[in-house]
């Protein structure tokens, strides 16, 4: 593997070296006009501040949150032929910095609790400063390559990408930037517009390190991606957990040994087109794991099937409307067939739904010249349970901008969705 | 009886009174051929004015190349929308956007073509008006002065899969082929929502350009002026710019 490895860079760099001599002679060709001028380094960021409350129903209680993030970006050109930025993010918490991911248990799984097990699944907001990207990338003629922390994605979907293993998406803020992943993306020209993507996120071996592979190109007006990703996943056996909780309790250590890393294959694709105005989007494929059978009470082993197919369209009226269907194969088939796994693993953000089927919908409107109002409905098509979100975007000033988010689930008492908290967040930025 | 043919002459010059000069179409193709360029690179200031009053300024540059049929716009400010870009190409059908801050690309459907950009009061249509004698079946309504110019009055109505305007009237001017003015109706509307007006027509290179665009929402009380202050034509630009998978560069 890591011979194979060894030459594939040593092909890859040989490449470099003799595209380099090309290019870099060719790039008063690319400084069309002399209108680019480098080097050009800029320097921007934002001030963000998110202010959340939840109310517990079941335990008649509201939590405040208050989230202060800062981003300080720069990016910029050396030349025509290379690229960096660097992205720093701060973040302080203030109000209910703790949480108790069990309180978001319906009250009939709380009651089953081990006593311990509310402290092992705890957790804290902590202040912190950390580099949110930094990468540079070179281009040549024929393929570009970056290395460094850099954020990457997959999937067309709007609410969910369910072909997207290397990011988690929460599907009532489905817009917020994410965090760069450590890697290196080389993405080779093909002929008739088509691109060749490699993926490589470093581990502490080869046989720990994830990788994706992406064939893009285009046919009418239709973008098409051809993918196959090899990650190792992490999921918690919370069930052996809370079992064993009082001894995890006395030893932390022990929690590592209800955490399990396997690794899946997975072979898919996503598309976006458009017919008759209409925006398409698709995307899908088949998961494969490699995990041996254990003796836990997790059953992550299976293979599955993942998809999620919508559609957006903005009538003349200015009003936009959108709907996503997903089917998370892994998921169960009803909100009751869920056990303590399938639960807690949403909560903690292991998986993106419980349900196997799930539809995103919303409408939006300009409701003035600088505010959008929407209403977003996230639907359990099996057992009808839904969380309305509407959303107010406001657009205070040139570079400032606030949003409403509001949060209301409906469900089955005593379901998981019957028992979430309703609440919202009010987030006020000002990027400069 | 010569009064009789005096009578008939006097008549048809009355109902045609343009019949000698040129027709619709031909008029048509004068503009295409007067605004058709190459490629160009242009750098603009957006002023947005609200209905409550307020103003906006956004700033960006956009390459574009064979009529517009392709083109790509980088907003350079405010901070907020500051590295989004918008890239349309096949005369506006496909359209991305590109989030400099999330770093994604989305592509948008095509029925996008009739929303505002970035809150201005011009659609991603109007950004991509390509060549209108594909677009639109004139008729030459007459003349009127305009801006100080004498101008051909065209009435345009779109041909099927063409913009979503009910019609356009357009003011061009008779020596220069250069619009001045459109009005914008929508369906089933009998005056027009929209105005845009066309000033500072200069030289830029071997053209003649308005640099002042100024579009005006009658119904919301509205505007948007687009001044640029640099343009360039018959300019290099790789085609590896309006490529969607590059827009993240």
């Amino acid at each position: 593997m890591m011979k194979r490895f060894l030459i594939f860079l040593c092909i890859v760099m040989f490449q470099v070296y003799l595209s380099a001599d090309d290019e870099f002679g060719s790039s008063a060709e690319m400084n069309f006009a002399g209108e680019e001028k480098y080097p050009q380094i800029i320097f921007s960021g934002y001030v963000e501040n998110t202010f959340s409350c939840e109310y517990d129903k079941k335990a008649e209680k509201e939590s405040l949150l208050d989230y202060t993030r800062v981003r300080l970006n720069s990016s910029g050109k050396l030349n025509d032929n290379s690229d960096f930025a660097v992205g720093i993010v701060g973040r302080m918490y203030s109000g209910s910095t703790g949480i108790n991911m069990t309180e978001y248990l319906p009250e009939e799984k709380q009651d089953d609790l081990n006593p311990f097990t509310a402290y092992i699944f705890s957790a804290e907001y902590e202040n912190d400063i950390y580099i949110q990207e930094a990468f540079l990338t070179f281009y040549f003629d024929y393929f570009k390559i970056r290395p460094g922390r850099q954020k990457y994605y997959s999937g067309t979907g709007y609410a969910y990408n369910p072909t997207d293993f290397f990011n988690s998406k929460n599907p009532l803020d489905p817009g917020y930037e994410t965090d760069g992943l450590d890697g290196i993306l080389i993405s080779f020209n093909l002929p008739a517009g088509a691109e060749l993507e490699c993926f490589y996120r470093t581990g502490y071996r080869f046989e720990d390190s994830d990788y994706q592979t992406c064939l893009k190109f285009s046919f009418f007006s239709t973008d098409a991606v051809l993918q196959y990703t090899g990650i190792i996943l992490n999921r918690t056996d919370f069930e052996m957990a809370d079992a064993d909780a009082a001894s995890i309790a006395a030893d932390p250590s022990l929690y590592d040994s209800y955490s399990t890393d396997y690794r899946i294959h997975f072979i898919g694709g996503s598309i976006s087109s458009d017919a008759a105005g209409i925006g398409l989007r698709a995307e899908g494929g088949y998961v494969m794991s490699s995990a041996e059978t254990s003796e836990m009470t997790l059953d992550y082993d299976g293979n599955y099937e993942v998809l999620l197919a919508g559609f957006d369209y903005t009538f003349e009226m200015q009003l936009y409307i959108i709907m996503e269907y997903y089917r998370n194969g892994a998921g169960v088939n009803h909100e009751d067939d869920a056990g303590l796994n399938e639960i807690m693993a949403n909560i903690a953000g292991e998986t993106d739904s419980i349900v196997k089927d799930t539809l995103f919908t919303g409408v939006s409107y300009p409701v003035t010249d600088l505010a959008d109002a929407a209403v977003y409905a996230i639907v359990g098509l099996r057992d009808r349970s839904v969380i309305i979100n509407p959303v107010v975007n406001w657009s205070v000033f040139s570079g400032g901008m606030l949003e409403f988010s509001g949060i209301i689930p409906y469900g089955k008492k005593g379901s998981y969705t019957g028992s979430l908290p309703s609440g919202g967040f009010i987030r006020a930025k000002v990027s400069f | 009886m010569r009064n009789m043919i005096i009578l008939l002459i006097a008549a048809a010059a009355l109902a045609f009174p343009v019949s000698a000069e040129m027709s619709a179409s031909e008029i048509l193709k004068k503009i295409d051929l007067q605004e058709s360029f190459r490629s160009n690179y242009a750098v603009m200031k957006q002023i947005i004015t609200t209905s409550g009053g307020s103003k906006r300024t956004l700033e960006m540059k956009a390459w574009a190349v064979n009529n517009g049929d392709r083109q790509l716009s980088e907003y350079l400010s405010p901070p907020d929308v500051r590295g989004q870009k918008i890239l349309m190409t096949d005369d506006g059908d496909n359209i991305w956007m590109y989030n400099a801050e999330t770093r994604r690309t989305r592509k948008l459907g095509s029925s996008m073509k009739s929303k505002k950009v970035m809150g201005s009061d011009f659609t991603y249509e109007d950004q991509n008006m390509g060549n209108i004698s594909t677009k639109y079946s004139a008729v030459l309504k007459g003349t009127e002065n305009f801006g100080g110019a004498e101008c051909y009055v065209l009435e345009l109505k779109p041909l099927p899969n063409g913009p979503s305007y009910s019609k356009i009237v357009i003011w061009v001017g008779k020596t220069d082929f250069i619009t001045r003015k459109i009005d914008f109706y929508e369906k089933g509307g009998t005056s027009p929502f929209k105005r845009l007006v066309m000033e500072d027509i200069r030289k830029a290179g071997s053209k003649n350009v308005p640099f002042k665009m100024t579009m005006r929402n009658l119904q919301e009380n509205t505007e948007t002026v687009t001044i640029i202050t640099e343009i360039k034509y018959d300019i290099n630009i790789p085609d590896s710019y309006f490529k969607s998978s590059a827009l993240g560069r």
